[in-house]
């Protein structure tokens, strides 16, 4: 609801406008025309074949995808990229909780030395660390296999067994998002008025109680916006697959697609794998990826009510 | 409330155990969190040609990764063009966001109720796709190959999402303040720039490291804009080091801890309002 | 310093001067004719560019080489450096925007998608100098009888060895595993490479026979495939057994770790490119370089081979002087490149002779390795085999599936998805 004050405020019809102008225009450059753009390709055969004479040809990009040659991988691709967003958002903000909760132990004096290195993931250009983590998780070689080993632990198929790649990208992918997380409840817990905690001992209630009644209310309308988009960026995210697995382990029978294969990774070896370039089967994917997330990103918003004040 | 002084005694060793529970908690955590980052650093100072070493401690420490990045490559060059790139598109960014989401928080107008939802799912478009496009957009406007084409596109693809998080901001701010200041006679320009921009300080950082983050790791707008060794920014000419035929993995971490290094500072000079922009926006109930 | 009319006039002076050595010099009378009519045009500007494949000091070389053409030719040329991946992903769309270059750097896998994409043109019929070249070059950048751009360098994989280890390279694969397992203990290797992969590991499956397309000595057949073949099969098997039988590597060894193996000196054998071979000596190990080795009673292990090239833009508005630098850069970059990165094998016979070049020991082994190879079929029907090739490899090598069925499977799908295409 608008503050009864807010009413009084000054209301001409045009000036509104020239503040939203700027913010407009640059979004009409770079998000609407292009994108208007991108689905109109969406239905042509633009294409490395095709750069002179593409044309309008309707449903067959879409086609393709779920009828084509590379029919029944859509699907699979699909639900394994559901669970890498939902695992990968949740396991974030979990570690990003907890580390945060340890950070706010006001008692340990060196606690911003702490915060200082574990923020590096982020801070820290991925491509390289990704193809670091990919060297430290090779299963013969790898440094953590052979720390494995030395205490008598079996090497394990890190990145050669489907249902452990799967698990090491998760890895790799919550060490990266988990430090935008922590900061943001960190930012959230030191807003927490101690008062309150105090109050809470008063009453006898347990570190459980108080972190059940206190922290995770005071949090929900921090967490709930970043898990949203969150859930959205990872759904599309790109590189990590590519540079950690290239969407292998492969299994017969994938034409195109491996185990740890995402839309997004998938899309790219469709559209421009080899030295294809595929400009309107690429857009067919990538429309269809936006209508995924982006009604995700609606149910999403609806359940958790985190948009709820830019309805109103 | 008094205490015998064995409950005290209790409660001090409790408060010991908790901090130094938490301290190792902590530690562990940075070692585990730092394993891969250490690795990297060895690399950069190491002999040969892997990333891949299998030791921990190189054996013949060199400095040689560092000075090839300067004197082989166009590193310098390209923290150059990173650095306007990154700071011009962040400001212009802030600017777009700041009007706009002042509006979204202050005034009426036609399509207020849905209209910063439709773009943020319009953001949602993957970049890896509308690429070609933005391509073709550039060339059509001329601004292919340019810095301000680069510029004004990172402004534009990032505004929905700042936009919200930031009229959040606003949101919180109490009307009444810029309320007085209409009283005194000042009109919304004036209530906006004078009183509104600078209490949402801790948030415009925010939004300005949130960018800054991206548009300097970014790598994919860049390329399909960008042509040339001396047009690139950092984490396009870092390409250099990954290819299949030409891997030197130990040039590649060298230039990574340098380029992180800026990030790191400002990162860190500015993670006071960090704290403070996120809460207070998100805080509003 | 000149101003702008000086400088003008300096090119037109050198112009005329070299229209006269060229017109004077030239033994063909047809050639005096088209001489006089470059002679009588105007300069043109060409764009041109270069990547970083060939290496950052390789790049200053050729650049060296196309400035001196501008210089002999009184015309102007604007050279852009680039990163490979970014350079060549975006020719499609920068070449009918107007923004691309005139002449461009690519590699003869390319040539076949840029040609049916009408963005390079054929330059056979001004080409002159195609006895210069060394067998197989200029075929790799040839798709349907069309020479689509002219070779400067290739690349290859063979057995790079250190001496130390290794005073001489096997003769044959059976007395490199033999003397690979004496050497295999603990964590060193004798043979240590990523032979999982189909790259990598190809040119034994192909010294047992078989084959992704058939080369019709014009082109690929993509209807005939030579993986469910039992030469095929065969020759995955012989891969496998080097890794279950032979016990000589791990199956995951990817190429960071034979390349830090191999600098550490606890690799005695690799199978790799040239570039590497700068970044080992670097670290102090003594290369020898040695075509892979036959395997005996079967047949001679051929890896891929790639050129590096430089192509002729479509639309270009100065496809002639375009051409001419093409085959200039062809002529006089070999022996630049090479120098200045040993990674480039020259491909340019009289470079090949040259005093310097001839009595390179590391040179001849990587020509001769050269000599033994296939080339990687520049067609895009090969975006449609790396997956289910590379699933048939890993799965085959890592002991998840017997070799008869994985590569049936990989040949069925290949030949599933190109139907889709074609139909």
């Amino acid at each position: 609801m608008e503050m009864p004050t807010r009413i009084q405020k000054p209301r001409k019809p045009i000036y509104p406008y020239f503040y939203l102008l700027p913010g407009l225009t640059a979004i009409l450059f770079s998000i609407i025309i292009p994108g208007a753009m991108t689905i109109y390709y969406a239905f042509t055969n633009y294409s490395l074949r095709h750069l002179q004479d593409w044309g309008w040809i309707g449903w067959e990009n879409f086609e393709k995808i779920f009828v084509g040659s590379n029919r029944g991988e859509f699907l699979g691709v699909f639900s394994w990229n559901m669970q890498w967003a939902l695992i990968s958002t949740i396991g974030s903000a979990l570690v990003g909780l907890i580390l945060a909760m340890l950070l706010n132990n006001k008692r340990v004096v060196e606690r911003n030395f702490y915060r200082v290195l574990l923020i590096l993931p982020w801070a820290l250009p991925s491509t390289i660390t990704i193809l670091t983590w990919k060297g430290l998780f090779n299963s013969s070689f790898g440094p953590i296999n052979r720390m494995l080993g030395s205490i008598g632990i079996a090497a394990i198929p890190w990145l050669s067994n489907s249902t452990w790649a799967r698990a090491t990208c998760l890895l790799v992918n919550i060490w990266i998002g988990y430090p935008f997380m922590m900061s943001a409840f960190l930012g959230g817990l030191q807003s927490i008025p101690e008062e309150l905690y105090d109050a809470c001992q008063v009453d006898g209630a347990n570190g459980w109680q108080a972190f059940r009644h206190i922290t995770l209310p005071m949090l929900r309308s921090i967490v709930l916006p970043l898990l949203v988009s969150g859930f959205a960026m990872n759904f599309g995210n790109f590189g990590v697959i590519y540079l950690l697995t290239e969407g292998g382990p492969f299994k017969s029978p994938s034409v195109l697609a491996g185990a740890t294969d995402l839309l997004s990774t998938y899309m790219y070896k469709v559209a421009f794998g080899a030295t294809n370039f595929d400009y309107g089967l690429a857009s067919a994917n990538g429309l269809l990826i936006f209508l995924i997330v982006g009604s995700l990103t609606l149910i999403n918003l609806s359940m958790t009510g985190a948009f709820q004040e830019v309805k109103e | 409330m008094s205490h015998s002084p064995s409950v005290r005694l209790k409660k001090k060793t409790r408060i010991f155990l908790s901090i130094n529970l938490t301290r190792l908690l902590l530690i562990i955590t940075c070692m585990v969190v730092l394993f891969p980052i250490i690795w990297m650093a060895t690399a950069s100072i190491s002999k040969g040609s892997s990333l891949f070493s299998s030791t921990i401690i190189p054996k013949n420490i060199t400095l040689k990764n560092y000075i090839n990045l300067f004197e082989k490559t166009k590193f310098i060059k390209w923290i150059r063009n990173s650095a306007i790139v990154t700071l011009c598109g962040s400001l212009l960014a802030l600017l777009e966001t700041t009007t706009m989401a002042y509006a979204f928080s202050r005034f009426r107008f036609k399509g207020k109720k849905n209209g910063l939802m439709i773009l943020i799912l319009l953001q949602m478009l993957p970049a890896t796709v509308t690429i070609v496009a933005l391509y073709k957009l550039a060339v059509f406007i001329q601004l292919q190959n340019t810095f301000l084409g680069l510029i004004l596109i990172y402004a534009g693809t990032t505004i929905p999402f700042n936009a919200w998080l930031m009229r959040g901001y606003f949101d919180s701010i109490p009307f009444e303040i810029e309320e007085s200041a209409y009283l005194d006679g000042a009109n919304h320009w004036q209530a906006f720039t004078k009183i509104a921009f600078p209490l949402c300080l801790p948030m415009i950082v925010v939004v300005f490291l949130f960018n800054m983050i991206s548009f300097y790791n970014d790598y994919y707008l860049a390329s399909i804009i960008l042509s040339g060794n001396d047009r690139y920014t950092v984490a396009l000419g870092m390409r250099f080091f990954t290819q299949p035929y030409a891997e030197n993995w130990p040039m590649f971490a060298a230039a990574s801890i340098l380029a992180c290094l800026p990030i790191v500072v400002i990162f860190y000079s500015l993670q006071r309002y960090l704290v403070q922009g996120l809460t207070k926006g998100a805080l509003k109930g | 310093m000149f101003t702008k009319s000086q400088w003008l006039r300096l090119a037109i002076i050198s112009v005329l001067i070299m229209g006269l050595v060229a017109g004077c010099t030239n033994k063909e009378e047809v050639k005096t004719t088209e001489e006089a009519q470059v002679e009588q045009k105007e300069p043109a500007t060409l764009n041109v560019w270069i990547l970083d494949r060939v290496g950052t000091d390789a790049m200053a070389a050729v650049s060296d080489v196309i400035q001196a053409w501008a210089a002999e030719t009184g015309n102007t040329v604007n050279i852009t450096e680039g990163n490979q991946f970014e350079m060549l992903n975006n020719i499609p769309v920068a070449i009918p925007a107007g923004e691309g270059p005139d002449v461009f750097m690519t590699v003869n896998n390319y040539v076949g998608g840029h040609y049916l994409g009408g963005l390079i043109v054929p330059i056979q019929d001004s080409f002159t100098d195609a006895d210069s070249y060394i067998p197989g070059a200029l075929d790799a950048f040839t798709v349907d009888g069309q020479l689509l751009g002219v070779p400067v360098a290739a690349d290859v994989n063979a057995l790079v060895y250190n001496k130390a280890k290794v005073a001489e390279a096997p003769a044959t694969m059976q007395e490199l595993i033999s003397v690979s397992k004496e050497l295999t203990k603990g964590d060193e290797y004798g043979l240590l490479y990523q032979i999982d992969s189909f790259w990598y590991s190809y040119p034994f499956f192909s010294a047992h026979g078989g084959y992704i397309f058939k080369w019709t000595g014009s082109g690929w057949d993509t209807s005939d495939l030579g993986l469910n073949t039992s030469e095929g099969i065969a020759g995955l098997q012989y891969i496998r057994d080097m890794v279950t039988v032979e016990n000589l590597m791990p199956a995951d060894t990817t190429w960071e770790v034979m390349n830090a193996y191999f600098t550490e000196g606890k690799s005695a054998m690799i199978i790799t490119s040239p570039t590497m071979i700068p970044s080992f000596k670097e670290a102090g190990i003594e290369v020898g370089v040695a075509p892979i080795p036959t395997i005996e009673g079967v047949g001679t292990p051929k890896p891929f081979a790639t050129y590096t090239g430089f192509s002729v833009s479509a639309y270009s508005k100065y496809q002639e002087e375009a051409i001419d630098l093409v085959q200039y850069i062809g002529a006089n970059s070999g022996k630049p490149l090479y120098e200045a990165n040993s990674g480039n094998i020259p491909v340019y016979s009289s470079v090949l002779n040259d005093s310097a070049l001839s009595s390179d020991v590391e040179l001849a082994a990587w020509m001769s390795q050269l000599a033994n190879s296939d080339p990687l079929p520049n067609i895009d029907a090969m975006n449609y085999v790396w997956t289910p090739v590379t699933t048939a490899f890993q799965t085959v090598v890592h002991g998840e599936a017997n070799a008869a069925t994985a590569l049936a499977e990989a040949q069925e799908l290949i030949l599933q998805s190109l139907q889709g295409i074609t139909q």
